[in-house]
């Protein structure tokens, strides 16, 4: 059979002539590539054999030359600035936020709690203050829900939040906690002061001798259903309705789902409010937690008189080793949102505890 | 642009990785995974009090702070390097002795009933501080030595200009000795803004109070500029104000933080304000201006930028 050797190419109405490669490729799917000159060469890059198999795959070289398909799958379209890639870890990347306020993962090696506590009448003149709270009538047995705004807003460190010449009613005493964080050594988180002194020696009736609050984020792992935590208390209790002191539950609504960002509201609910005086009450708290929800369990304290100047403050949960296992732990990102997070929607007179739960969603993740 | 280099650019040049397992090229990205990123939705402050000439005996002080006199009006430079070392803990940071003695003590920190030294506090909402805080001195001095206490608010401006504040703030104060000021820190640095390229810097005071305030108080509101790209140190004292026998008041308060901290660009540096709560200063010493040093600290213990 003849062979037509070419040596060179025109394309038709005298177009440029191509001088075509005069060797074989050196390996196989080695494209024919052109230059200014007019010499076709095969490229030292080899393509794939191969489609992808999948979208969005680069392409990727080897120093021999022969390029391949990345099994990593770019994203479709662009982030947002500051995002990065994240892998599936099944080839497939993503871009995404990094959870930059980062905290532990929960887990039942660390649990938490922050507390605040005011000297109330045992302020000396200016600042002190008994029956009347930032708002209005101030129970520390938490029994209606003006008296539980006031005891939220005054655990987070200002009773006034939105106050120009108020008193903060809580941090005001050199002595006192001032939205502190908290952790637990085993079993239990707290403490039980038996020697708080106040010269003062306003309440010795124990009305408005000092309170202390405290509040535990407890959030259940569980893809379904609820949990009912047990959780065993001790505290001081003083006189009546304005001395005494109770334990209560906030559960937040959501617009949908069950995500921080998503609420918009929600209540309390009041499990125990004590009113006769005790050194040291004892009460079981039954918190229900649903799967995948965090619930706010708050506790106040009374500090009670024992003698000249001398008093003492009961204020602990303990057993924690029973109540924090399995799916049900604390929730570190809503402890440091606690610590830490503002609330701009606060005021003296709205309840707004679910606003803790989009600040922690800004600070420290959504989930 | 190669496809690999395509990608790295759209992480930002994440690249440290790729480029350890053969990828394309690119700078590395500095990723802060310690801290929330800068947000209104936390502002905070460290606190550090003394209880000054209300000591009894041996760890007292007077007019004669760690290195000299001590106006806690802030009205000199060698009081504020002072007031500086004692919001810190410790008025003499390079001391040798450990004794209680006039060497030995750490001036601040130290104190019956105060707060700790660095006590970092967050805002609830619109205010940072206390009004009115009831401290008790069995050894009560009544006049200008009571008691005293120090904040450091860090304030970064992210923008790319310069952004002035108005800085709301609330106080107690008795006299020069036991007064109270407001004071600005901003570093000067090698080359840029970056914290890791602090060199030195100054002080600005912004308000110097000497007079007697009574138990209840005063305000006052001054504007501070924060100089674009970078974070600025407001430092405030405040006198613990004798009230009856045994009873002191002290008013300290960051107000209005809304306000203050309203402009889009404008932020507490969180960061920083770690930096100032958890970091050494390895040339802070009592007669040293070494602020600059806390920038250097942050950036390598929290991450430069």
């Amino acid at each position: 059979m003849a062979k037509i050797i070419v040596e060179q190419v025109q394309g038709g109405s005298g177009g440029t002539a191509l001088t075509v490669p005069t060797a074989a490729a050196t390996v196989n799917n080695q494209a024919v590539v052109g230059s200014t000159a007019g010499v076709l060469s095969h490229s030292p890059i080899a393509l794939p054999a191969a489609a992808s198999g999948a979208n969005n795959r680069p392409l990727v070289g080897a120093t021999t030359g022969v390029t391949s398909f990345s099994p990593l799958a770019l994203p479709a379209a662009d982030g947002t600035a500051n995002q990065f890639l994240q892998t599936n870890g099944s080839g497939a990347l993503a871009f995404a936020t990094v959870d930059s306020g980062s905290v532990p993962a929960d887990n039942i090696l660390s649990i938490g709690m922050v507390m605040s506590s005011s000297a109330r009448q045992n302020v000396y003149s200016t600042g002190e203050w008994s029956s009347s709270g930032p708002n209005s009538t101030y129970y520390n047995n938490l029994q209606d829900d003006p008296a539980r705004i006031q005891a939220w807003n005054m655990l987070m460190g200002d009773g006034y939040p939105t106050g120009t010449s108020q008193h903060f009613y809580v941090n005001d005493d050199g002595d006192t906690f001032h939205r502190e964080m908290i952790f637990a050594h085993n079993q239990r988180l707290g403490h039980s002061y038996r020697d708080m002194y106040y010269k003062d020696n306003a309440s010795t009736g124990n009305d408005y001798a000092g309170v202390t609050f405290s509040c535990i984020p407890i959030r259940n792992h569980a893809t379904s259903g609820s949990t009912t935590v047990s959780v065993p208390t001790y505290r001081s209790v003083g006189s009546g309705n304005y001395g005494g002191s109770g334990v209560m539950y906030y559960l937040p609504t959501y617009s949908s789902g069950t995500n921080y960002a998503n609420a918009t509201g929600g209540n309390w609910t009041v499990l125990n409010s004590y009113t006769s005086n005790n050194d040291q009450y004892g009460y079981t708290a039954q918190v229900p937690v649903a799967a995948g929800t965090t619930v706010l369990l708050f506790m106040s304290s009374s500090h009670r008189y024992h003698t000249t100047a001398r008093y003492k403050d009961t204020h602990n949960y303990y057993t924690l080793q029973n109540a924090f296992t399995s799916q049900i732990k604390c929730d570190q990102r809503m402890l440091h949102a606690m610590w830490t997070g503002r609330q701009p929607s606060a005021t003296y007179n709205v309840k707004a505890p679910y606003q803790i739960y989009t600040t922690c969603a800004s600070l420290y993740g959504d989930r | 642009m190669t496809i690999n280099e395509a990608a790295n650019s759209a992480t930002g040049g994440i690249s440290a990785a790729a480029a350890a397992s053969g990828g394309g090229g690119g700078g590395a990205a500095t990723v802060n995974t310690i801290l929330p990123d800068d947000n209104d939705l936390m502002i905070g402050a460290i606190f550090t009090c003394s209880c000054r000439d209300s000591f009894y005996s041996t760890g007292e002080w007077g007019s004669s702070g760690p290195w000299t006199t001590y106006y806690h009006s802030l009205s000199d430079a060698n009081s504020i390097t002072q007031a500086w070392n004692m919001l810190f803990g410790d008025g003499k940071p390079q001391a040798t002795q450990y004794t209680n003695s006039a060497n030995g003590i750490t001036f601040s920190g130290s104190n019956d009933e105060t707060a700790g030294p660095r006590t970092k506090l967050f805002a609830h909402n619109q205010r940072l501080g206390w009004v009115s805080k009831q401290f008790e001195y069995d050894q009560g001095q009544s006049g200008a030595y009571s008691g005293c206490t120090w904040s450091c608010l860090p304030i970064r401006n992210k923008g790319t200009s310069d952004v002035v504040i108005s800085v709301l703030r609330a106080f107690t104060s008795y006299n020069n000795y036991g007064g109270s000021g407001l004071v600005s820190y901003r570093a000067t640095y090698s080359s840029g803004t970056n914290y890791a390229n602090a060199t030195g810097g100054a002080w600005t005071t912004h308000h110097s109070y000497t007079s007697n305030t009574s138990y209840a108080g005063t305000t006052n509101t001054t504007n501070v500029t924060v100089p674009a790209g970078e974070t600025i140190l407001l430092m405030m004292t405040s006198h613990h104000m004798y009230h009856t026998t045994d009873m002191y008041h002290d008013i300290h308060i960051y107000g209005q933080l809304q306000t203050m901290f309203t402009h889009a660009d404008i932020q507490c540096d969180l960061r920083m304000l770690e930096a100032l709560h958890s970091c050494r200063q390895p040339e802070a010493d009592y007669t040293e201006v070494t602020p600059y040093e806390m920038y250097t600290s942050c950036a390598t213990c929290y991450g430069d930028r």
